[in-house]
């Protein structure tokens, strides 16, 4: 059960996490200063695709996704294209959380514990159910909202309209790869929607989440683009923790940037826990066995946690990989899940 | 289960894995670089501890120095030489000596952008005739911290030459690294023992070229800052600007700077009427001419300086991007129009003669 309003919150958390580390710096190195076109573009593909989620959602009724394909090859390999979803993005919010905080706060910690605690706070919310989560993230909305018109504002003031020129200075490729690269990073979190079994919101609100979300990120990249300039923007990882430092209230409060932080950190955190609650029902369609389906939310987090640490935090080469190609594979495997799921749709109705 | 997953979020979640009291650390409030053959930094380390009974507002500061064939290698000789860990977030000032701005800041600024220990937010100031050893070894009654003092002076001082908002260290590399600019600093100068800045450094890339006189320096302050009551002189009068306001374009082939500013009375000769109308153009008019005679000094002599540090060359590039060449700023016909309002003249209607 969820409600319109939850919908939206959730949608609009969904759709901005994966821009907190790799692809803000992606999309800005792929597009240069013409990154905010790539950004609308990227709005209106995704504005379309979440007429396709809000249409499977109005089919599936009060099903979940897993519950809804059944069984049989094709619904196995739309469970396992699920599943490899939940994967790729709870391995991508534990990379970045960890990365940034062992570059910016943690510098001596080692990283499976920076990593182990963020897995500790997903089982936390895992064990206080859907309900319980959707109902903090809820409250915890304002808060973003406040944290982001704060920073917009007294941020606004160091931007400089001569750092956007040349305006439009990329080619089409980049512009369109670009868009590809927005469109890859926004939509795939919101497959997690999928997984919530009550369906009776509008396609407005759909669409509301999404430009809420989206958005704010294409402001940010305004802000980034305005502030730092193109060359500074392409050379720093972290550019939208970068602009967290320029925040002056008034002369009278600064240094803050380690309090907004905690607002992108929440968006990564409720992809974290939808994407192993997706995981945990795909799993619990395919095997039976109790003492697995109770273990299993402990077994993955931990896996996950060695994988993101021993694969991906410890060997800088995987990182860049993964900088460079997951949103084709993002894009590879949101697209083939929706594929499948409306072959699916039309063999039931058949 | 509950009770595991409570005790492990208060080992985990607590922070305190590698925390670090307040006498364990030493906050650094400035770096400094020297070169001499080799590199010189000087780390300014602020004693928090108290000096004596009832004593305890006294801060005072500590310079350590390390030497090195690299910046780098000289910066860790001088980590090591601390007793704590050194603190860099409070970091308020690099500054750079002569001979280390001549010799080049790829290095430093690749390194300290980089290093994620040390807050971007700094200002980086040039020494001029002294080192940052010296400077940061001053003793001044009203601010004991050197890096304090410079900065307090630069931001919230009366002076002439002041830091502009866009100088924070990021901000700076971020100038450095665009196309057709050239990046300037603040000089910093000692005169009878206490910090003056009569100067500006300006660089050719990375490289310290000279310093520019006082006069285009309060100029190039005044183009690129907002600057309140900075005076200007003309002959026996002088006024404070106001409201100062660039506006820097590239159209028909040439560049077009035009500055606005109002200005208040401060001095003039004897045989002035204020309530005269036409006093007013005509000394707008006069500070209008020397306005735009000092725009015109100050773009000729970057030119033979070869250092385009208004960033007319930006203005090529980001107008024609496919055409722009490297130094094209300095070689582009450049129209300056300035437009000085005297509208102020105090409480007073009469000079007292």
């Amino acid at each position: 059960m969820i409600t319109k309003r939850q919908y939206v919150i959730t949608y609009y958390y969904l759709v901005r996490a994966l821009f907190f580390g790799a692809a803000t710096s992606y999309l800005i190195n792929t597009t240069g200063n013409a990154c905010y076109l790539s950004a609308i573009i990227g709005i209106g593909l995704g504005l379309g695709f979440s007429y396709l989620l809000y249409y499977i959602n109005k089919v599936k009724e009060e099903k979940k996704i897993v519950d809804y394909v059944g069984r049989g090859l094709l619904a196995n390999g739309i469970k396992l294209l699920l599943l490899l979803i939940g994967v790729v993005l709870l391995n991508n919010v534990l990379v970045s959380i960890s990365t940034m905080a062992y570059a910016f706060y943690l510098v001596s910690t080692p990283v499976i514990f920076i990593t182990l605690a963020i897995a500790i706070v997903i089982y936390y919310a895992l064990k206080k159910g859907i309900k319980g989560f959707l109902r903090a993230i809820e409250i915890l909305f304002p808060l973003s909202i406040i944290i982001f018109i704060l920073k917009f504002s007294t941020v606004f003031e160091a931007m400089h309209l001569d750092n956007f020129k040349p305006w439009l200075n990329s080619d089409l490729k980049s512009i369109l790869k670009g868009s590809l690269v927005f469109f890859s990073n926004t939509i795939t979190p919101g497959i997690l929607m999928l997984n919530f079994q009550k369906s009776d919101y509008e396609y407005k609100n759909n669409a509301l989440g999404y430009l809420l979300g989206s958005g704010t990120i294409l402001f940010v990249l305004i802000l980034i683009i305005g502030i730092f300039g193109m060359p500074l923007a392409r050379m720093l990882r972290y550019p939208e923790y970068m602009i967290l430092k320029k925040v002056n209230i008034l002369n009278f409060i600064e240094n803050i940037e380690n309090f907004l932080t905690i607002v992108l950190i929440i968006d990564n955190l409720v992809v974290g826990v939808l994407a192993t609650f997706l995981v945990r029902d795909v799993v619990k369609s395919w095997v039976k066995k109790e003492k697995i389906i109770k273990w299993w939310d402990i077994i993955f987090l931990l896996g996950m946690c060695l994988v993101s640490v021993y694969l991906f935090n410890n060997h800088y080469a995987n990182i860049l990989r993964l900088y460079r190609y997951e949103y084709i594979l993002m894009l590879g495997l949101s697209l083939s899940l929706i594929g499948l799921i409306l072959w699916q749709i039309k063999r039931l109705d058949q | 289960m509950k009770k595991i997953l409570l005790v492990l979020m208060c080992l985990m979640m607590c922070g305190c894995y590698d925390y670090k009291e307040l006498n364990q650390i030493s906050i650094i409030g400035g770096i400094g670089i020297d070169y001499d053959n080799e590199y010189i930094v000087s780390l300014e380390i602020i004693n928090d501890k108290k000096t004596s009974e009832g004593d305890s507002d006294s801060v005072k500061t500590a310079t350590i120095n390390g030497t090195g064939k690299t910046f780098v290698e000289a910066f860790n000789n001088a980590i090591a030489k601390v007793d704590r860990d050194p603190y860099f977030y409070q970091m308020q000032v690099l500054l750079i000596s002569e001979n280390a701005a001549v010799k080049g800041l790829n290095e430093v600024f690749d390194y300290l952008l980089r290093e994620s220990k040390i807050n971007n937010s700094f200002y980086t100031v040039v020494t001029k005739d002294t080192t940052p050893q010296e400077v940061f070894q001053i003793n001044s009654l009203t601010e004991p911290v050197a890096s304090s003092k410079i900065v307090k002076m630069l931001k919230d001082g009366s002076g002439d030459i002041k830091f502009n908002k866009n100088d924070e260290f990021d901000l700076l590399v971020g100038k450095y690294v665009k196309q057709g600019i050239d990046i300037s600093l603040v000089a910093l100068e000692m005169e009878d023992g206490e910090i003056a800045f009569n100067h500006m450094a300006i660089f050719n890339g990375d490289s310290l070229i000279t310093f520019l006189n006082k006069d285009d320096s309060i100029t190039y302050n005044l183009l690129t800052n907002k600057s309140e009551g900075i005076y200007l002189t003309s002959e026996d009068n002088v006024v404070a600007l106001f409201g100062n306001k660039t506006k820097k374009e590239f159209k028909d082939g040439k560049i077009v700077i035009t500055f606005t500013a109002d200005a208040t009375i401060t001095e003039v000769q004897d045989n002035i009427d204020f309530k005269d109308l036409s006093v007013y153009s005509k000394l707008s008019q006069e500070f209008s001419k020397t306005m735009q005679e000092n725009i015109e000094n100050l773009i000729d002599h970057s030119r033979n300086y070869n250092a385009d540090i208004l960033g007319l060359g930006q203005l090529i590039y980001a107008d024609k991007p496919n055409s722009y060449q490297k130094g094209i700023g300095l070689k582009v016909l450049v129209e300056v129009n300035a437009s000085i309002n005297v509208n102020k003249n105090g409480i007073t209607f009469e000079v007292i003669k």
